[in-house]
């Protein structure tokens, strides 16, 4: 009977294992019709940044296109960006300057730049990023909450470990605490709902500036771009898109 | 070239500008449908400081007025880029005054082009720039029109009149570019009639690039290019180039220590390559790093620029014994001066390292090129800062290295530069 205890407790885990993978799997597919809704997808988006007074420091404005398999394209359009454009290819990027007509090679870190970075508005799928395992039930304020605690499975993403409660019932996500790879949590994450669609991301900076920034999202379509849209070559060539 | 670029009087400078007030105030209606209109506008001062030491001081000591002793300019300049359908163009509009109170106002053309296609084809024609090489400090494969690298203001790039044929798939491409198409021989190859190619793949994570270009001076030259990122902070990337026939300039072989024209001439040399190496490493907080190293068999060689302090030492030495020649000698020493624009680059072997750093919206920079041949060295400062629409740049340039060092011994000692640009 000793030996037999500790097997059972064993077996009952393995067997748990695999369903609980795809709990999570299924929760955080649940998690992302609220953020992008289906896979191929133009976001338009409207980053908006606060100094630490609560002043406004500068806007700035985005089209994405979220497409299949981690593939999106960030087109930059306010005026002190415009023409910019990052194309990300699974764990390749390419960052296009108005001025010098070619594609330039970007790091994942180079990825992280600015108050919000490029991973914060181009990297949208959890389901496809990440995986990990469910905490437990917390409470988020007065709702029910699942805290979950996600690693990336690829290394290029900007953020390689989420803690992410999302709510009990609809699984909506809540709040997030995002990690970059050096284990430092890099920003906090709230979630703005609005008819079943996160309306606002709120990211407050706990690396440095502290800065609190709000990505809006303004509208959402479904969009597969033409393949040539996801070539670097062919971004260089066509600085005007649409 | 410009398409247009000539003085205009004063009074135009108000012109330019009230029709760019004009453009912009314009903008919101025209963005409308299919019109596009952005632009940006910059004002700019600089100061440049002459080197005293360099044979071009010399030169200007001995024969007053050979060259340019402005040391201050004042530039403002519009830059307007629209775009209709498949139609794209990019102009600018510069009024300048320097420390003299001369003023000038010009207007030029970077870019008119348009382009056509289904996606998968592009047929492209027009004044268009295009870039094709990996590097940053040196791109021996810009084999379409070679823009001005580690400039210390930035400009935009004035394209070449080409006619290009584009093929994309989603991870490969061909090219193929006529450029200067309409173009008589020419002693330049940045102006020469040209055919070029380029083939693109992307393979397992790796950008790889190959280069072909036939011009009518130049002969044939092929390259090739790699761009890939090692790990999450490195990218890394190489080119090299090989040309049959590159022309530049060259020394007379029995150049006399005094002579009646430029003894800098138009000269062929064979079977040159050119050959960089770099690296980008970017830190969690933002710290970027990055290491160049390049060779460029087109520049002049070792024994080229030994005998260039030769004869510079030579030429002022003859003061001595022919004093009667003072105005000759000066401009001996003027054409001396040529010698630094023989090629793209000065030095064969070339040494490129720069830091910067992002904070809230500002990002200071400290870059230093190195000749290792002679030790001459360029310092580069920089602090930028990017607001809303608004942003703030300024950097200070300094030559130096041992006195025969060639970069010790350019016209310039020391630029500073201070610029605000506003975005529309």
């Amino acid at each position: 009977m000793k030996i037999i205890t500790p097997l059972l407790i064993v077996a009952a885990t393995i067997a748990a294992m695999p369903v609980q993978a795809a709990d999570i799997s299924d929760i955080l597919k649940a998690a992302d019709q609220y953020r992008i809704g289906t896979e191929n997808m133009q976001v338009e988006t409207r980053i908006t940044t606060f100094a630490k007074d609560g002043s406004k420091e500068k806007e700035r404005s985005y089209m994405v296109f979220s497409q299949i398999n981690h593939q999106s394209l960030v087109l930059m359009q306010s005026p002190a960006e415009k023409g910019q454009k990052v194309l990300m290819l699974g764990d390749d990027f390419w960052m296009l300057l108005p001025g010098s007509q070619r594609p330039l090679r970007i790091t994942p870190m180079q990825k992280l730049l600015g108050d919000a970075s490029i991973g914060d508005i181009a990297t949208m799928s959890w389901a496809q990023d990440y995986t990990g395992k469910i905490i437990g039930e917390e409470k988020c304020g007065e709702r029910a909450c699942l805290h979950l605690s996600l690693n990336a499975v690829r290394k290029s993403v900007a953020y390689q470990r989420i803690e992410l409660w999302l709510s009990k019932n609809h699984h909506e996500p809540v709040k997030a605490d995002l990690f970059v790879q050096s284990e430092k949590l890099a920003k906090q994450a709230s979630f703005v709902l609005d008819k079943n669609e996160v309306a606002e991301m709120v990211l407050l900076d706990q690396l440095s500036s502290h800065k609190e920034t709000r990505v809006r999202y303004v509208s959402r379509k479904q969009k597969t771009v033409p393949e040539q849209w996801l070539n670097p070559m062919f971004l260089a060539k066509n600085p005007n898109l649409e | 070239m410009p398409a247009y670029q000539g003085s205009v009087p004063l009074l135009h400078i108000t012109t330019l500008f009230l029709l760019t007030t004009l453009l912009c105030s314009t903008s919101t209606r025209a963005m409308a449908d299919d019109f596009d209109f952005n632009g940006q506008v910059r004002g700019l001062l600089s100061n440049y400081s002459s080197n005293s030491t360099s044979p071009m001081a010399y030169a200007n000591q001995l024969t007053p007025g050979l060259s340019n002793s402005n040391s201050r300019l004042a530039v403002a300049e519009t830059e307007l880029r629209a775009s209709f359908k498949s139609i794209s163009a990019v102009a600018t509009l510069q009024a300048q005054a320097n420390d003299a109170s001369h003023t000038q106002a010009t207007a030029w053309l970077n870019e008119l082009y348009g382009s056509f296609g289904d996606g998968a084809w592009q047929l492209s024609a027009g004044k268009k720039t295009i870039a094709w090489d990996v590097g940053y400090g040196f791109r021996p494969n810009d084999v379409v029109a070679q823009e001005k690298r580690r400039s210390l203001i930035s400009n935009t790039v004035i394209g070449k009149p080409l006619a290009s044929l584009d093929y994309f798939t989603a991870k490969s491409s061909l090219s193929l570019v006529w450029v200067n198409p309409v173009h008589a021989a020419t002693n330049n190859v940045a102006d020469e009639q040209a055919l070029a190619a380029r083939l693109y793949q992307h393979i397992n994570g790796v950008d790889l690039h190959g280069f072909a270009r036939y011009g009518q001076r130049a002969s044939a030259s092929l390259g090739a290019a790699l761009s890939w990122v090692a790990t999450d902070e490195m990218e890394v990337h190489a080119s090299v180039r090989y040309q049959k026939h590159t022309p530049g300039l060259r020394m007379k072989d029995d150049a006399n220590l005094l002579q009646r024209s430029s003894p800098w001439q138009d000269s062929t040399q064979d079977n040159a390559v050119q050959l960089m190496l770099g690296a980008n490493y970017t830190t969690e907080s933002q710290h970027s790093f990055f290491l160049e190293a390049w060779w460029d068999g087109t520049a002049l060689s070792g024994k080229d620029w030994q005998n260039w302090n030769k004869r510079n030492q030579d030429l002022r030495n003859s003061l001595n014994y022919l004093p009667q020649f003072q105005r000759e000698i000066g401009y001996n020493l003027a054409w001396q001066n040529q010698a630094l624009s023989a090629s793209g680059n000065i030095r064969r072997k070339n040494v490129f390292a720069r830091w910067s750093w992002q904070e809230n919206g500002w990002q200071p920079s400290l870059d230093v090129l190195w000749t290792p041949e002679d030790n001459g060295r360029i310092i580069t400062a920089a602090l930028g800062w990017q607001g809303d629409r608004i942003s703030i740049n300024g950097g200070l340039r300094l030559y130096g290295g041992p006195n025969k060092a060639i970069l010790a011994q350019l016209p310039d000692s020391r630029m500073a530069y201070v610029s605000a640009t506003w975005a529309f």
